[in-house]
């Protein structure tokens, strides 16, 4: 925290000439180009009709229309969905950081025989292709009649956002050195609320970022969705598919509906980008 | 809350007869207990059955009829061409993704490392791609690909070459896949590595340009090794996600054009749910798991740091 103030290293030399700078601002700029574009394109598609779509040349300038959109409002069931998705996403991580935060921290810090392979297990469950263990979790779903429900889903999605908040926070906590807590303990405190007192206030970036991380896993999750649920429960990415059809791709509402999920995404970066990088930043406290 | 004085916590040991690391392995166990217990839960039986099916002759087309077959499954597997050009396919995928992703990332987030006007405009566009569901990367792209009406194509009509879909020719439907995964998650990279530069000390660094040493020296010697950790976590977590790629894959080609962009994770699917295979979708599954679990204990033992920063930062100053 008290380097803010200090210059960073400037990794690539101390040059500031317009030599540097030109060529710097072109490749930037070129990237920006090619990160935006085709988001660019998919919104303006969602506003063509629906002959405008497949006009060669590609119209860049035409008449904009809300026709998908209108479709989807009011013919489809896109706006549950777009709920389903928000809930279950919230709900998956919340979970995952609640159970995962204090047993990362045990494996961090704690003399616990095994550490490293525990670790490496929690580890190696995400390894696992998700569509083999697709059938075997909708068996153990439906054995509990949570097929197609929100809890279902939670559970199903923290298969994959535990091991990630674990396998990040422990990470962190690592980083941070050990003497602060031995110190917050020769204060009297137990070595949980030594965690909890000292070390856990430092990791808030951390754990903000990590939260934003599972939320977008969560969020744009597919396999999943399209094994697991049938109507209650289905989320965004797969109903999207359903306007695939064997006969034409309605290139115009799918591109209404991509638009539809991916804003509140975009909203939610700019929102958060800051957090980001302060949480990820590693070792924020220097001795 | 007041804190207990450390003298009653120290009679506690007397009274129960725990040492304190007694006591501190068992609170371990009971902190990990929940999650432990989640996961193993979930995943166990995922694993076994997976396993179980693995061995018998499942074909969901006659579900009655379950013959054991012992490892007659993973046979059929190794022996079929088409399985060994599925793993050409993810191998080149993975390799060229990941290199590529790693490469661009860490230049992004090198020239990230200072500041310059509009910084705080580029950064979330920047991100932007990571943020977009796969699915909707893969359509998207798929749109702008096609040879009709796709925004590439009239680039490509303007310098004659008609009604090329990318992704229905087997030379460019593959990279036409990679390039959507590179679009996707450079930036995921380039988040990383950012946060890894800035925790940087920044002593080492200024002691070598005092030393004189030139920029390219001190990316490859001082950053490059401080970043062993970064690098670590983003080679491992996208060399595991791209080996699993399903979504993109799907939405794009669905394996297509033949068998061009048939990943593993592609094929699994086409056993399990176009041809009905149970037995031998979970026998390639394991395959696979066993597969990326060696890749990553390779990561795991190149990486591991082998002496703590601190200790490295230290030796800089006096090092001549």
């Amino acid at each position: 925290m008290s380097n803010k103030s200090q210059k960073r290293p400037k990794v690539i030399g101390e040059k500031t000439s317009l030599a540097f700078w030109v060529p710097f601002y072109v490749f930037m700029v070129l990237y920006a180009i090619f990160s935006l574009a085709p988001i660019i394109w998919m919104v303006m598609t969602s506003f063509k009709t629906r002959g405008d779509v497949y006009a060669t040349p590609p119209l860049l300038i035409f008449q904009p229309s809300l026709e998908s959109y209108a479709h989807i409002f009011f013919y489809s069931d896109i706006p549950r969905m777009l709920l389903n998705t928000v809930i279950i996403s919230i709900g998956s991580t919340a979970l995952s950081l609640a159970v995962g935060l204090l047993s990362s921290y045990a494996l961090a810090r704690l003399p616990i025989p095994g550490r490293e392979d525990i670790a490496f297990y929690i580890l190696s469950i995400r390894m696992f292709p998700p569509i083999a263990a697709a059938i075997p979790i909708f068996l153990i779903l439906r054995s509990l009649n949570l097929v197609d429900t929100h809890i279902g889903m939670i559970i199903a999605y923290t298969t994959f956002n535990l091991p990630f908040v674990v396998w990040m926070m422990r990470g962190f906590i690592e980083n941070l050195p050990p003497e602060l807590e031995e110190a917050a303990m020769v204060d009297g405190r137990s070595r949980l609320r030594a965690f909890l007192d000292v070390t856990l206030p430092l990791l808030k970036p951390s754990i903000v970022a990590i939260a934003i991380f599972c939320i977008i896993f969560s969020w744009n999750e597919f396999l999943f969705a399209l094994i697991l649920t049938t109507r209650v429960a289905k989320t965004m990415p797969v109903s999207i598919t359903e306007f695939i059809t064997w006969r034409e791709v309605t290139w115009n509402t799918v591109a209404a509906a991509a638009t539809i999920l991916v804003i509140p995404v975009i909203i939610f970066t700019f929102l958060v980008q800051k957090y980001l990088v302060r949480g990820l930043t590693m070792g924020a406290v220097r001795g | 809350m007041a804190a207990k004085p450390k003298a009653l916590r120290a009679g506690l040991s007397e009274k129960t007869g725990i040492t304190p690391k007694e006591r501190e392995k068992r609170l371990g166990f009971i902190l990990l207990l929940p999650t432990l217990l989640m996961l193993v839960v979930i995943t166990l039986y995922p694993t076994l059955y997976s396993i179980w099916i693995s061995l018998h002759n499942l074909v969901l087309t006659n579900p009655k009829s379950n013959p054991f077959i012992g490892l007659m499954n993973y046979y059929d597997l190794l022996k079929d061409r088409d399985i060994w050009i599925s793993f050409g396919v993810t191998v080149v995928l993975v390799i060229g993704c990941v290199v590529i992703e790693t490469v661009l990332g860490m230049v992004l987030a090198l020239l990230f490392n200072r500041n310059f006007r509009g910084k705080n405009i580029l950064f979330p566009i920047f991100l932007l791609p990571v943020m977009i569901t796969p699915i909707v990367v893969g359509l998207q792209w798929r749109y702008l690909y096609n040879g009709e009406f796709g925004a590439l194509a009239w680039l490509f009509r303007s310098i004659g070459v008609q009604n090329y879909s990318i992704l229905t020719f087997s030379n460019t439907a593959l990279p036409g896949v990679m390039v959507a995964d590179i679009w996707e998650w450079t930036p995921f990279m380039f988040l990383l590595f950012l946060a890894g530069l800035n925790s940087l000390p920044v002593e080492p660094f200024e002691a070598a340009r005092v030393d004189g040493a030139s920029a390219w020296r001190q990316f490859w010697d001082l950053t490059l090794p401080l970043m062993r950790r970064v690098l670590l976590i983003g080679l491992l977590l996208r060399t595991m996600d791209t080996f699993k790629m399903f979504d993109i894959v799907y939405i794009m080609t669905q394996g297509g054009p033949g068998l061009a962009t048939e990943t593993i994770a592609m094929r699994i699917f086409r056993l399990c749910f176009k041809f009905f295979f149970m037995g031998k979708g979970a026998a390639l599954s394991l395959i696979v798991l066993v597969i990326i679990v060696i890749i990553s204990k390779q990561y795991i033992r190149i990486f591991q740091e082998k002496e703590p920063a601190a200790a490295v930062a230290e030796e800089e100053p006096g090092a001549a």
